[in-house]
């Protein structure tokens, strides 16, 4: 599948194989139909048409050239209109002052709109992600009312008359000619777009999209790309502002409000961010929508007056729904319409058995392995969000149980010894990230009441994944998790996390584990307190460190504090079973010692169970009575603590044999 | 100069206001909510809906519009923003302005494009504080301001609830595992950014007219917010004071048009000077 967003990184990748050359030839035969119809048009269709033709594809180049910033680059700007404006008010000035040739003038309106939208990005992208937005509706906003000032000084409230354009002498007078005009317009619009997205800055941009941060961390010039790109797509949109202004002949700063950004944007979006032919769909769904909506209006019944009066808000509500449905229901806009039935056909072509048996799969797995990463504590790290949601949905969509097969045999036996089905009973439980990386296999547990449960393995061996499983964070994050988790028979399994806290399994997270706007004591209070053994005076005895800091931030804290303070909240909530991920990690040796033995008081009370997982085998040895090991997905081994006779032997069971340091 | 001050101050109030419940919106989502300004703008509409097509009283449909404009912005979250989580920035943002268009469209069919005055129960009256000429509803408008203002930043500081606002705000996961229904929690804060919208929406168009053109005082609530940074609830009150003067003193030396460009442009100095906002602190960003 021709995946939209990251066009560079998946043809460079893919294989050509028999389907791909099939697939290529009709993209062929299906672009060239289209050329052919394009070019053709004029000689059918009628006046009206031509005219309407030629509106839309002005209107698609500057969707293009907007798309280029907000679906590439990722930046939502609020200025485009301004852009458009700025361009529109350089070819008036240029053309009534200087009375400049049509191509000249165009070059100038570039040139124009370019600059400021330099000078716009080189000023809002020292403000961090967010906040380019203001620096754009600041753009927008002044730019307007700057052109208000010139219009009302040079030319009058009614705007710059534009005269016919002359190309080499050849007057584009008519609808025909601006049909060509605005197409080779359009065309060259997608084609930079194109060229950029295949060279070495559109895979920076690919980058910089998914995260900044490590995007400049592996040495992409961050500012350079960013605005790089702002540039050229403003350059675009002034070209587009121009040329539209020589279209409608005359240039009125009223055009260019925010609205006209809004209506953009909308445009890009319903079309689809980040593709190619995204600006093009959008700009037709606009331009031809008052027809549409028109046609409906006036075959209403006489009676509903209102609406009948209305077909322009009409149409405007019906814009403003699409675009919500949009980013609701398909994030990738009408070109993922598109792909969704390719998806479908392959999928059919599949069923049928015509294909051989990997080909066309390489592009979405690798896709998915190559760039679909998390981090090591399974968090979705990329920020793009129509991708991931795609990629899930091609998940569900091309049957998971054919390309991830669940090992059930592993853990047949594992379930056989889950007859007591109270306390924590995790069975054959799966965790796919994006359809793609199968991060836990099948694999079963149990934590009866009152016991304490070790699970260890190396890192990346599944263990925060099935934690989180667990708390029902997963479900949130479009993860997929398959198998049965109950708590005292109760399934767990469609729970919100808060709910899966409220019944009674609370997780003691890896990182982030405190809220460090919020004093110590603040950060007890935010869970419900719903425990019958512990309370806050519990808690100071427990550990005396958070006592004296009560009033104290916690993002003060030392580790071994932060971690008492997690504790504590935990503790707190009323847990049945506690899951406590990464005990140790980053503790010093005494503050570990003193939690650990605090732990184990608690543990020691009874009526409290405890999955604990973590690295340090001594530590699991001394806390748990029985340990799983965790080895890419599965489980490996389990047994009570007495079988792994020493830690040697219990780490040699996750970090391999040689790994451990014989004395 | 004294004057455009006293004015820049009643303005500013309203402002802080709006500027509170964006500000509210960004720091526990991290999202811009760009229909801020036609949540304003519809307060006065159904307020006026409720009194003439209704018979309600004036005191009986301020309270009706304050309370669904609250129920709007919560139900935005539940039906809509809440699907959106976790996904690019601008998802969220694109959905705002999806609902822009949405309600403008809603307005237009429903009332038409026109201005109308509201029917207040009281007069507007010219009122001179220490020589400084000022109106009583600009006088009511800042004390409003102050107990809104005041009786959240003690929610948030003082109470469980507030512990928990922030909590969801500041690591929304760490608060679901705990226990936190942090889906609820957004939806409060939405339900507060909507009611404060429309306060100082029915506070606006009572002393001017309502009207489409109120969709501007929210989107330049956007820099009030801003310029005092997004951090605290004060932030937003300095902010809200900054534009209300600048606005009111553009307007005096160029027109109505000017004041979108002035107070953007104080937005683009304050940004440049200080990133994070008069008021505002660096955040480190993990990679």
């Amino acid at each position: 599948m021709p995946n939209g967003y990251e066009p560079a990184a998946s043809s460079d990748h893919r294989r050509p194989s028999r389907s791909g050359q099939r697939t290529r030839a009709a993209v062929t035969a299906v672009v060239g139909a289209a050329v052919v119809v394009v070019l053709a048009l004029p000689m059918f269709a009628s006046d009206f048409t031509v005219y309407l033709a030629a509106t839309t594809l002005l209107v698609a180049a500057s969707a293009t050239s907007l798309n280029l910033v907000l679906g590439y680059l990722g930046i939502l700007t609020m200025g485009h209109a301004a852009l458009m404006g700025l361009g529109a008010f350089a070819a008036g000035l240029s053309t009534s002052e200087l009375d400049l040739p049509f191509l000249v003038v165009i070059v100038v309106a570039g040139a124009a709109a370019g600059l400021i939208g330099l000078g716009v990005a080189l000023i809002s992208l020292r403000w961090q992600g967010i906040y380019v937005v203001l620096g754009t509706l600041a753009l927008q906003f002044i730019a307007l009312y700057a052109l208000h000032r010139i219009q009302n000084g040079v030319v009058g409230p009614i705007g710059f008359q534009m005269p016919t354009p002359e190309v080499f002498g050849f007057e584009i007078n008519s609808d025909t000619r601006w049909y060509y005009t605005s197409a080779v317009l359009a065309a060259a619009t997608i084609a930079v777009v194109a060229l950029l997205t295949r060279s070495h800055i559109g895979r920076a941009w690919v980058a910089l999209r998914r995260n900044p941060l490590a995007a400049g961390a592996l040495g992409i010039n961050v500012t350079r790309v960013t605005v790089l790109g702002f540039t050229i797509g403003s350059v675009m949109t002034g070209v587009a502002g121009a040329v539209s202004g020589y279209f409608t002949r005359t240039v009125a700063a009223d055009t260019f409000t925010l609205g006209l950004t809004i209506e953009y944007l909308s445009m890009v979006l319903i079309g689809g961010a980040g593709t190619l032919a995204g600006g093009l769909l959008g700009a037709v769904f606009y331009t031809w929508l008052p027809y549409g909506v028109n046609f409906f209006v006036e075959r209403l019944p006489e009676s509903w007056t209102t609406l009948r009066n209305h077909a322009f808000a009409i149409e405007n509500a019906i814009f403003g729904v699409t675009i919500i449905v949009v980013l609701l229901v398909e994030p990738g806009g009408l070109m993922h319409v598109g792909s969704r039935l390719k998806a479908r056909a392959s999928r059919a072509l599949r069923a049928s058995g015509a294909r051989r048996p990997d080909a066309g799969e390489p592009t979405k797995r690798r896709g998915g392995e190559r760039y679909d990463d998390h981090d090591a504590h399974g968090l979705r790290r990329s920020g793009w969000g129509p991708t991931r949601r795609v990629t899930h949905w091609v998940a569900t969509l091309t049957s998971s149980a054919s390309r991830l097969p669940v090992r059930r045999g592993t853990s047949t036996s594992a379930r056989s010894d889950l007859r007591s089905e109270e306390g924590l009973v995790l069975d054959a439980v799966d965790v796919v990230y994006r359809g793609t990386i199968h991060a836990v296999r099948g694999i079963s547990l149990s934590v009866g009441p009152g016991e304490v449960v070790g699970l260890v393995g190396a890192n990346g061996a599944g263990k925060t994944s099935t934690l989180r499983a667990v708390t029902g964070f997963l479900r949130v994050e479009h993860a997929r998790v398959g198998g049965r988790i109950e708590l005292d028979g109760r399934s767990l399994t469609n729970f919100p996390p808060y709910r899966v806290a409220r019944s009674g399994v609370v997780l003691v997270p890896e990182r982030d584990k405190v809220f460090g706007e919020l004093t110590v004591a603040q950060n007890l209070s935010v869970a419900p307190v719903r425990s019958r053994t512990f309370d806050l005076d519990n808690i100071r005895s427990l550990f005396p460190p958070l006592a004296a800091r009560w009033n104290q931030r916690a993002g003060f804290l030392s580790g071994g504090e932060r971690q008492m303070l997690a504790l504590g909240r935990a503790l707190l909530a009323g847990p049945r079973v506690l899951l406590v991920d990464e005990l140790s990690q980053g503790l010093a040796p005494r503050a570990l010692e003193e939690i650990s033995r605090a732990l184990g008081r608690i543990l020691d009370r009874g009526g409290l169970s405890a999955l604990i997982v973590d690295q340090n085998a001594e530590l699991i040895m001394q806390l748990a009575k029985r340990v799983y090991v965790m080895e890419v997905g599965r489980i490996v081994r389990s047994g009570g603590v007495e079988d792994f006779v020493d830690t040697r032997q219990l780490q040699a069971a996750y970090l391999g044999e040689r790994a451990v340091v014989q004395p | 100069m004294l004057d455009i001050i006293a004015d820049g101050i009643t303005l500013g109030a309203v402002y802080a206001l709006v500027a509170t419940g964006f500000s509210l919106i960004f720091r526990t989502m991290g999202l811009f909510n760009i229909a801020q300004g036609h949540l304003l703008a519809l307060a006065p509409y159904v307020l006026y809906a409720l009194m003439t097509d209704h018979g309600w009283s004036f005191w009986s449909a301020a309270v009706g519009a304050v309370a669904l404009m609250g129920a709007i912005a919560a139900a935005t979250h539940v039906l809509l923003l809440r699907r959106l989580l976790g996904r690019e920035h601008w998802a969220a943002i694109m959905v705002t302005v999806g609902l822009v268009i949405v309600l403008e469209a809603v307005m237009e069919i429903l009332w038409g494009s026109n201005s109308f005055q509201l029917d207040t129960p009281w007069e507007l009256r010219r009122v001179v504080v220490g020589g400084v000429e000022t109106t009583n509803v600009g006088i009511a408008s800042v004390m409003v301001a102050i107990v809104a203002i005041g009786t959240l930043a003690v929610t948030f500081q003082g109470t469980t609830f507030g512990a928990r606002l922030r909590a969801a705000a500041t690591n929304p996961r760490l608060a679901a595992v705990s226990g936190v229904n942090i889906n609820l929690m957004f939806a409060v804060t939405w339900a507060i950014a909507g009611v404060l919208a429309a306060v100082a929406g029915i506070e606006y168009a009572s002393v001017t007219v309502a009207g489409p053109a109120l969709v501007g005082l929210g989107l330049r609530s956007f820099p009030a917010a801003l310029v005092g940074g997004l951090d605290s609830l004060p932030g937003s009150a300095v902010g809200g004071l900054i534009v209300g003067i600048t606005e009111s003193w553009a307007v005096s030396q160029f027109g109505a048009e000017a004041a979108d460009a002035a107070v953007f442009a104080v937005l683009i100095v304050a940004l440049t000077l200080r990133p994070h906002g008069v008021l505002g602190r660096a955040h480190a960003q993990r990679v």
